[in-house]
């Protein structure tokens, strides 16, 4: 049984009901790159309240009856740190709730000096467009982890382990361990922990029912079903999971290979169920480890306004580029220099979402929001850089001005700091030489409660 | 000639990870799915134009178990740095919704 990402909720009447049918695992993909380098960055959890009640709900729940309890990707971006911020939860819940369980975690940071040895062996290139990897990018980043097939998961239930807290992982990962250790064809248990690895996806009317995926395996085939009373698979909702985030919805790139459904077939078999058949797994010749890394970039902080000003819209573009000049002057009076800022004017009512991609070249707005995002190497330097752009924008001329300030806001505000800002330092590829290396980065660590 | 948006059934705009977008177009049944892919109007060459990107860098499926058509391009921003704009690329699907869809 499968709960979308930990933190988004889910129906308990769902989790009860699936439970009645006496899953084997629950399981959850707790994470994603989709929020940003900063979780892996600042190894920050948000929101650790409403994880430890999903928490709580689900390892009491999966316990009680026997079944292990597994989730990947731990505090969203699975680094060591975020793993023992959710380790920590688990623990207080397994005390508080006097349960007893082997616990295991799986730690993926990656050693430093491993990565440069890979380097150097060109063993390392880059995943998309993304520049090639240094030296230098390894040692700036704040952390780097290597994502996770289903092999340590194996490892740990190996192990006896019932709850694994497991850090980066691909997101089907998380769930074709136990079904590849009881003998499950490969196939058949990655194309299912594929289909059920964004939990509620797989199932129609969707999101908002907090529906869970339950997938029942078979020697030739699986079953995909939904939890959640009135709530069903289609076998369209079941095969376009494979469509979301993939660079092929025929081909799903594991570490250990590729999941090849070109030649399933979906079909419904009723009451809300469909049957998966046709699945395949490719083993890949060599093992490779997708790696991401954060590095810090500065302290960011933002303002807004509004402008509404008809006679401003012809001008907008120079107007701009006054106020940023007068606003570095400003700065510069005040002993901030050019080198310690940047500052980015967001234009909504422009082309504050697409930037340069946005077709529509001539504004229709009869009026603009206008967010300052500013990123500093201090936070006074940020906070500073984003009141004084916003500031200089009231008093900034522009040809035919009658009003005597520009800037329009609901509530006084000033520059709101954000913290510490992190980018992608990592975004790389790496090609183990030897089959079973992945043990020796990927440990696991077992602790019974 | 009927716009996309007036056939389609829902666009999913994402990121594919911090270096690709994905715009994954369904449709109600085979048969709306099979005049849009049938058209011949989403092609490598219009993608190219619409974004700005190489067209040797434009993926297209036609995907019938889900009556869907995806479409995979590059980003040319990184996802979440700061010249970013749309950290998780949840709208930038808008230019795909006038393709003009000719009757076949």
């Amino acid at each position: 049984m499968s709960v979308g990402s930990i933190g988004a909720g889910f129906s308990y009447r769902a989790f009860q009901q699936g439970l009645s049918w006496n899953p084997h695992v629950v399981a959850s993909d707790a994470g994603t790159s989709d929020h940003g380098p900063g979780p892996l960055g600042s190894g920050e959890v948000s929101s650790l309240g409403p994880m430890k009640r999903q928490l709580d709900t689900l390892i009491t729940g999966a316990r009680g009856i026997g079944a292990k309890f597994i989730i990947g990707s731990a505090g969203v971006a699975g680094g060591d740190r975020n793993l023992a911020k959710v380790t920590e939860l688990v623990t207080d819940i397994a005390r508080e709730r006097d349960l007893r369980f082997r616990l295991a975690t799986l730690h993926t940071d990656l050693d430093r000096d491993f990565l440069k040895q890979k380097l150097a062996a060109g063993k390392i290139r880059p995943f998309g467009a993304f520049p090639e990897l240094t030296t230098a990018a390894i040692d700036e980043s704040a952390a780097i982890v290597g994502m996770m097939g289903a092999e340590p998961f194996i490892k740990a239930l190996d192990s006896g382990a019932d709850v694994i807290l497991g850090g980066r992982a691909t997101d089907p990962a998380v769930f074709a361990g136990p079904p590849l250790r009881a003998g499950i064809p490969a196939g058949i248990a990655w194309h299912a922990a594929r289909t059920m690895d964004k939990g509620v996806m797989m199932t129609v009317p969707g999101e908002a029912t907090g529906s869970l995926g339950f997938i029942h395996f078979r020697p030739d085939h699986f079953i995909a079903s939904s939890t959640k009373e009135g709530t069903y698979c289609t076998p369209r909702s079941v095969a376009a999971v494979t469509l979301y985030e993939n660079d092929s919805p025929y081909r799903t790139v594991m570490p250990s290979g590729v999941i090849d459904t070109s030649e399933c077939t979906y079909e419904d078999i009723g009451d809300g169920r469909v049957r998966v058949a046709g699945s395949k797994f490719e083993p890949a010749g060599k093992y490779t480890v997708k790696l991401e890394g954060a590095r810090f970039a500065g302290y960011r902080a933002i303002t807004f306004f509004a402008v509404r000003d008809p006679m401003i819209m012809p001008h907008l573009t120079e107007w701009l580029a006054q106020t940023r000049a007068n606003a570095e002057r400003n700065l510069h009076l005040q002993g901030i220099e050019k080198e310690e800022y940047t500052v980015r004017f967001h234009v909504y009512g422009i082309n504050g979402v697409m930037g340069d991609d946005e077709p529509v070249k001539q504004p229709r707005s009869h009026e603009l929001a206008i967010l300052v995002d500013a990123i500093g190497t201090t936070q006074n330097a940020a906070d500073e850089a984003a009141a004084r752009h916003k500031a200089l924008a009231g008093h900034t001329r522009f040809p035919g001005q009658l009003s005597h300030n520009n800037v329009s806001e609901p509530f006084r505000l000033g520059a709101v700091p954000l913290g510490p800002v992190y980018d992608w330092s990592v975004w790389h590829i790496l090609e183990l030489d030897e089959w079973d290396e992945w043990e020796k980065i990927f440990r696991v660590e077992l602790v019974d409660l | 000639m009927p716009l996309l948006r007036e056939v389609a059934n829902s666009i999913r705009a994402t990121n594919n990870g911090a270096t690709r977008r994905s715009f994954d177009i369904m449709f109600d049944d085979v048969g709306d799915f099979e005049r849009v892919w049938g058209s011949g109007a989403i092609t490598p060459d219009l993608i190219s134009r619409l974004y700005t990107v190489p067209v040797a860098d434009v993926r297209i499926f036609g995907f019938p178990p889900a009556n869907a058509i995806k479409i995979v391009i590059p980003r040319k921003v990184v996802a979440g740095s700061p010249d970013d704009t749309d950290i998780d690329g949840k709208q930038q699907h808008a230019p795909l919704l006038d393709i003009e869809i000719p009757d076949t």
